[in-house]
């Protein structure tokens, strides 16, 4: 079993962005994906891994964890984004697209690796894989347990949808299977299950919903796209008092 | 090293800057900035710093500044360093 962390909140932060990075000490969320894949374009991916990795530099004693999305590993980015940013010590990778275990053991290779160089404790580094395609999700139940650095699994609806040729719902009913298979998936590892992020920020209503039934799944926790999402996520997190009764 | 091609690097979002770096035969560094009044020197400081850095000698670096961090400005002026030397 991975150490406990509350992890209900994970806000993306766009790694181009000083205006967004700045802000990263007072977001209350209990997690921080700094993104150097999607939000980035392909020619300010040198711009913001340097950014990135001054911002995490001037942002040493940080006051909540710190993930970074790096680009996929079939990418030609991902060796640079590792090269530039991991000296600045964020917490963890994010990985996405990690259609199997042997992405994970490849970049639990290469952290390794930076570990010995940096003089760091193996295993300094953890990884969050994004589970966030078909073929990513039949293979997660052996993705979860392919390596001690893992804290959990992140599904990506976003993706996951589009390598089904399908569209992306509010009420979410063509999420169902991969959501409890990811959360099969990370149960049986002992790790942490989190869900997708939910892409209009600016219906709350629908927010709560979906989290409240990824909630009910099994998922500890949420992916999210804007800050003014967390609080909605952690109100449902949050346990009733008679649950508090009840535990203790 | 030797600044070998125009180039430029940041945004003009707020919080950022521009940088512009040419070639010349001497150094010549302009500012221009939001907060110019306050923080010319400091953000001249941070320029020469990273110039230091780069063993650079001559260019001519442009700066806009849109009220960018001490990270930000260290961040956009050695992208743009290093595009303008690779």
């Amino acid at each position: 079993m991975a150490e406990f962390r509350l992890r209900r909140s994970l806000l993306y932060v766009p790694g181009n962005m000083p205006s967004m990075l700045q802000n990263i000490p007072i977001f209350h969320s209990d997690c921080i994906m700094v993104d150097l894949e999607d939000a980035v374009p392909y020619s300010e991916k040198d711009a913001a891994r340097v950014l990135v990795r001054q911002f995490l530099d001037s942002y040493r004693d940080h006051n909540k964890e710190i993930f970074v999305r790096i680009n996929g590993l079939n990418t030609a980015w991902w060796e640079d984004d590792l090269r530039t940013i991991l000296p600045a010590l964020p917490d963890g990778i994010r990985l996405p697209e990690a259609n199997g275990p042997e992405l994970v053991e490849k970049l639990d290779t290469m952290l390794t690796e930076y570990e010995e160089e940096l003089g760091l404790e193996i295993g300094h580094f953890k990884i969050l894989p994004s589970i966030e395609t078909a073929e990513g999700v039949i293979n997660c139940i052996r993705t979860a347990k392919s390596s001690s650095r893992l804290i959990g699994l992140a599904f990506g609806a976003e993706d996951y949808t589009a390598s089904l040729e399908i569209e992306r719902t509010k009420g979410g009913e063509e999420l169902f299977a991969a959501r409890t298979r990811v959360v099969w998936a990370c149960k049986a590892a002992g790790i942490q299950a989190i869900d997708t992020i939910f892409p209009d920020a600016s219906d709350m209503e629908a927010l709560e919903r979906e989290t409240r039934l990824i909630k009910t799944l099994g998922f500890s926790g949420k992916s999210l796209v804007n800050p003014r999402q967390i609080d909605v996520v952690h109100d449902v997190f949050r346990p009733k008092q008679e649950e508090v009764d009840y535990a203790l | 090293m030797e600044i070998k091609r125009a180039v430029q690097a940041g945004t003009m979002q707020s919080s950022d800057l521009m940088v512009f770096i040419e070639p010349a035969d001497e150094l010549e560094i302009e500012i221009e900035s939001t907060v110019k009044k306050q923080f010319e020197h400091l953000i001249r400081a941070q320029i020469e710093a990273a110039l230091e850095t780069f063993a650079i000698c001559s260019g001519r670096i442009r700066v806009n500044d849109r009220g960018a961090l001490d990270y930000a400005i260290a961040a956009r002026l050695e992208t743009g360093l290093r595009r303008a030397c690779s």
